[in-house]
């Protein structure tokens, strides 16, 4: 190579590298800042919201206008697990809100994978602006309770956490039952069967939830599905619970 | 035939006039023979109509007015309804004299969640909704153990935990002749942390379940004629009629399995997807299940499919239903049904075929 063909050299590395970046941010986990969602503005599949939580970004450095990598890894299973880098899902946010579970206080039953806040902010989103399977007539916001156990502190997150014998590794979180007034308080005797079957075909229509338990036979039998993800389960008779699939598998 | 003379004669007095006591005196002890005996036919009467009328009673909480209801015929009766709160739980007594139910007084809300939860109370009514007792507070389960004694666990509500509630112990009660208001309370308190109770129809005892192991069990039994509480080896005590299996219901769980009591060795996985959704016992005896049958699955679900609805209905639904003999290990019986949420005398299952509702019983 030639003194003279240098400059050219470099111009050309120069055009090879703007043109990769798009693609690396893809490999990253989004769009371009261009495509993004108003609620994810660098694209990186981390919720704004959820990147500006503080102990998200005390613990990982988030940055809402920098793509960040996805720090959580779910580790074992939901009845024997842990959660690598848990993520807290900040406390209210449009179109849910937490209210505090059985377990602990409110700021230690918060804590999960990525896959399981987005899956919950998607469905909320859904809730609020119904596009597609929600309906909702009613209620502006619905209630997340337990998701599994952190502490910022320890950086230990998930693990057993009285009374569940699952939430341990991220992948699980509580819905309450929606309300006949759509107050965001619990059910007492204002139960509304008919909200809460459009709530969960919201969480059904993304196909990272690989199951819902439900009592089913609530009033007779209230839910008909045949989505094959349905499950009875007779303790969860004000709220449902959902699962997300371990997004790197169980090997770990 | 007597009721028929009296009111002859009755009718025959008011025709004539009175004009001296003699005849009045007469007049007087004659309607009062009538008015014994027709009261002693009509007690007799009664007490039959009355027993009988007990062993049919059904009882629910109404989907949609949330009162006690009673089934009368073919419609429904409301005997109770709140004046404020929410009753439910609602249980027909053994003999089908009383309903037993809870009901809750709302709790206090602060923000999303409650300050104050709500609170239950135990009521014990008869069949035309008049209060047996003094509500007794507090109680978060109960079960009847014969015509006039019930087991109850006191605790206070915890929402979202299993079961909803912290336990405080186990009461005893007993109302003793039906009407006469009494209740003898007693409690159990070496099982400290009590999450769920039962009182089988085979033996005259109660299981009680802890919420931990004690010394390696977590399911006791209490012996009423001699009240001594000792250790089970039984996992849950969901006992069939016969008392040769129990039922465990796996939390969060795709399947249910059911054990032989005696050796505790395994009698049946029953798979969801594949056997039917299993819920509970059915008829007074022998060792049958009520399964609800397997339905069509969809294919798997792909994002953006355009998958249906989940069918929401204000209950109950018509669905199939499956009856399985455990004893035999197949199936007895299929039924396309409503499960009512509803109780009725034993436990037994109350459904409606064909627009009739009664207690689904063995054919």
């Amino acid at each position: 190579m030639t003194m003279r063909s240098l400059p050219f050299v470099q111009s050309l590395a120069r055009l090879a590298a703007m043109a990769l970046i798009p693609v690396l941010q893809a490999c990253v986990g989004g769009a371009s800042a261009d495509d993004s969602p108003a609620w994810d503005s660098d694209g990186d599949g981390i919720s704004n919201a959820v990147e500006t939580n503080p102990p998200n970004y005390r613990l990982y450095g988030f940055d809402p206008e920098v793509p960040n990598t996805n720090p959580s890894v779910a580790h074992g299973t939901e009845h024997s697990g842990y959660i690598e880098n848990g993520i807290k899902l900040p406390g209210r946010h449009q179109g849910y809100y937490h209210y505090i579970g059985p377990t602990w206080e409110i700021d230690q039953d918060d804590w999960g994978i990525l896959m399981m806040l987005n899956v919950i902010e998607a469905t909320a989103r859904d809730w609020r602006n119904p596009p597609r399977v929600c309906t909702n007539t009613v209620a502006n916001s619905f209630g997340v309770g337990d998701l599994s156990w952190g502490e910022e502190a320890s950086r230990f997150f998930g693990g057993y956490s009285h009374p569940h014998g699952s939430h341990q590794n991220g992948r699980d979180v509580d819905i309450r039952f929606l309300r006949v007034d759509g107050k965001e308080e619990p059910v007492g005797g204002n139960w509304d069967p008919f909200a809460t079957g459009d709530l969960i075909d919201c969480f059904l229509y993304y196909e990272d939830v690989v199951a819902v338990f439900i009592d089913v036979t609530l009033n007779g039998g209230w839910y008909d599905s045949t989505d094959p993800r349905v499950f009875h389960d007779s303790d969860h008779y004000d709220h449902f619970h959902v699962r997300v699939r371990d997004p790197d598998g169980t090997s770990n | 035939m007597i009721i028929s003379m009296c009111e002859l004669e009755t009718r025959m007095e008011r025709r004539t006039e009175l004009s001296d006591i003699s005849r009045s005196a007469k007049r007087v002890s004659v309607h009062l023979l009538c008015a014994v005996t027709a009261l002693a036919i009509d007690a007799s009467t009664s007490s039959e109509s009355l027993a009988a009328q007990a062993a049919e009673t059904v009882a629910r909480v109404s989907i949609v007015n949330k009162s006690l209801e009673l089934l009368d015929g073919s419609s429904w009766r409301t005997v109770y309804s709140p004046d404020v709160g929410w009753i439910s739980n609602v249980a027909v007594s053994r003999d089908g004299r009383l309903m037993a139910f809870l009901h809750w007084t709302p709790g206090v809300v602060s923000g999303h969640d409650y300050t104050v939860p709500p609170e239950p109370a135990l009521f014990l009514v008869d069949r035309a909704g008049k209060p047996q007792t003094e509500p007794v507070r507090g109680i978060q389960r109960f079960v009847w153990c014969g015509p006039t004694r019930l087991a109850a666990i006191r605790g206070t509500y915890w929402e979202g935990a299993f079961p909803p509630f912290r336990p405080d112990r186990v009461l005893l009660l007993d109302l003793g002749a039906p009407g006469s208001g009494s209740l003898v309370l007693d409690s159990i308190t070496s099982v400290p942390a009590p999450i769920d109770l039962a009182c089988p129809s085979f033996e005259p005892a109660l299981y009680l379940v802890n919420a931990t192991p004690i010394d390696g069990a977590q399911v006791f039994r209490y012996v009423f004629a001699t009240g001594q509480l000792g250790a089970s080896t039984v996992l849950r005590p969901d006992f069939s009629p016969t008392g040769n299996f129990y039922l465990v219901h796996w939390p969060l769980s795709d399947s249910v399995s059911v054990f032989e009591s005696r050796t505790n060795r395994v009698a049946l996985v029953a798979k969801t997807r594949s056997f039917g959704q299993v819920l509970r016992w059915v008829y007074e005896s022998g060792d049958y299940l009520l399964v609800l049958a397997p339905g069509p699955v969809g294919k798997p679900y792909v994002q953006g499919d355009k998958r249906p609805k989940g069918r929401v209905i204000l209950g109950p639904i018509d669905r199939d239903y499956l009856i399985y003999d455990v004893t035999k290990g197949r199936q007895f019986a299929a039924r396309r049904m409503k499960v009512q949420p509803a109780s009725a005398p034993g436990n037994a299952v109350v459904v409606t075929i064909g627009g009739s509702t009664s207690v689904l019983r063995r054919p």
